[in-house]
């Protein structure tokens, strides 16, 4: 009991303090995806400058099925990067919104009541980064949290 | 006791804590760009400019640069100014008119690698240590110098002026990631008294990186 209690206490603050959770999105296919980065401009210049570009394709999906019934709005995030900072902009088929990231924050992709278990969607990821910074490969983890109303 | 429990507790949380991203988190790899580097003497090719995101095409001109000294300044000592048959006067970079030719040959390039370290060296090249015409007479290569210059230009060219030594020389260093361009203006020196004939030899530039 005294090991029961322990772990309620340290576990009720975290969830009374945020009504924001992380989304499970571990069916998500690819889960990992190599994306080739090319410059924007072969040259260096005063526009482009030195911008890469790569873009993958994945099918999101989202387990709501904790929230089903109520209504909240989902965020997809990307951490700070160490290469700096690092736009992601997606196209959607519909059911999530299309957007664009900037590392260290979130955006919006969906907002309203849950009605079903699962979200899916397949996005168009077009990442780009700074490529005198990207001199090997990077993981960029992107994930999911929900504001519950 | 207690004590040493609550911390074994707290682990595990902690643990959990850091699980958490790798679960729910898809991954994108990104790798790094590709090297690219470009070097253009004379007439070039590009499709748009590089400031529109064009793209550098190859192009074979080989550009002729000559004089045709008048037969009593032969030999004078009084230099004289070159010409070329290049028509290329705007910079690839934005299409700003930089060069005037035919008097003057730009020449330009970039080298891309990622990240903010490396350099690629241009060097050029002499066929020989000097000119020749038909029967085998020379005019050493060090007869011919270039100044720099650039419409527009302030300050030190990042191509600067020199003269040919008859065999290869470095002439700068591009710093990765960025463009560099001159517009050369030849002459010969005209020091000695030479043969009649058309003299000829060829340069070569060479911009190369590690």
């Amino acid at each position: 009991m005294k090991r029961l209690a322990l772990l309620l206490l340290a576990a009720a603050p975290l969830a009374a303090a945020a009504a924001t959770f992380r989304v499970d999105d571990s069916a998500t296919l690819p889960s990992e995806a190599n994306t080739p980065m090319q410059w924007r401009s072969l040259a260096p210049n005063r526009v482009a400058g030195n911008a890469v570009d790569g873009t993958s394709v994945f099918t999101v999906r989202l387990n709501t099925a904790p929230w089903l019934n109520k209504s909240g709005r989902i965020y997809m995030a990307l951490a700070e990067q160490p290469i700096g900072t690092v736009t992601a902009e997606w196209s959607t088929q519909g059911r999530l919104l299309p957007g664009s990231l900037v590392s260290g924050n979130r955006t919006l992709v969906y907002s309203g009541p849950i009605r079903t278990p699962l979200l899916e969607d397949t996005i168009a990821l077009r990442i780009s980064a700074d490529g005198r910074r990207l001199v090997s490969p990077q993981r960029l983890q992107f994930y999911f949290e929900i504001d519950v109303d | 006791m207690q004590f040493g429990r609550k911390w074994r507790y707290l682990a595990v949380l902690v643990a959990l804590a850091g699980c958490e991203r790798d679960l729910f988190a898809f991954t994108a790899n990104i790798g790094t760009g590709t090297r690219a580097i470009y070097l253009q003497v004379g007439n070039g090719s590009f499709t748009g400019t590089y400031s529109s995101g064009g793209t550098p095409g190859n192009n074979a001109t080989i550009n002729v640069v000559s004089v045709a000294v008048p037969a009593a300044q032969v030999g004078s000592g009084a230099a004289q100014a070159m010409t070329s048959n290049s028509t290329q006067a705007a910079s690839f970079y934005d299409n700003f008119s930089f060069c005037n030719p035919p008097a003057q040959i730009y020449i330009g390039g970039f080298y891309r690698l990622p990240g903010n370290t490396g350099t690629a060296t241009l060097s050029v090249t002499t066929s020989a240590a000097s000119l020749t015409n038909a029967t085998g007479d020379t005019i050493p290569f060090s007869q011919i110098s270039w100044a720099s210059s650039g419409n527009g230009d302030t300050g030190a060219e990042p191509i600067p002026g020199g003269t040919f030594t008859g065999g290869t020389q470095t002439l700068t260093t591009f710093p990765v990631n960025t463009w560099r361009e001159s517009c050369h203006t030849f002459s010969y020196a005209n020091a000695a008294s030479v043969a009649s004939g058309t003299y000829t030899g060829r340069a070569t530039y060479t911009l190369s990186a590690p």
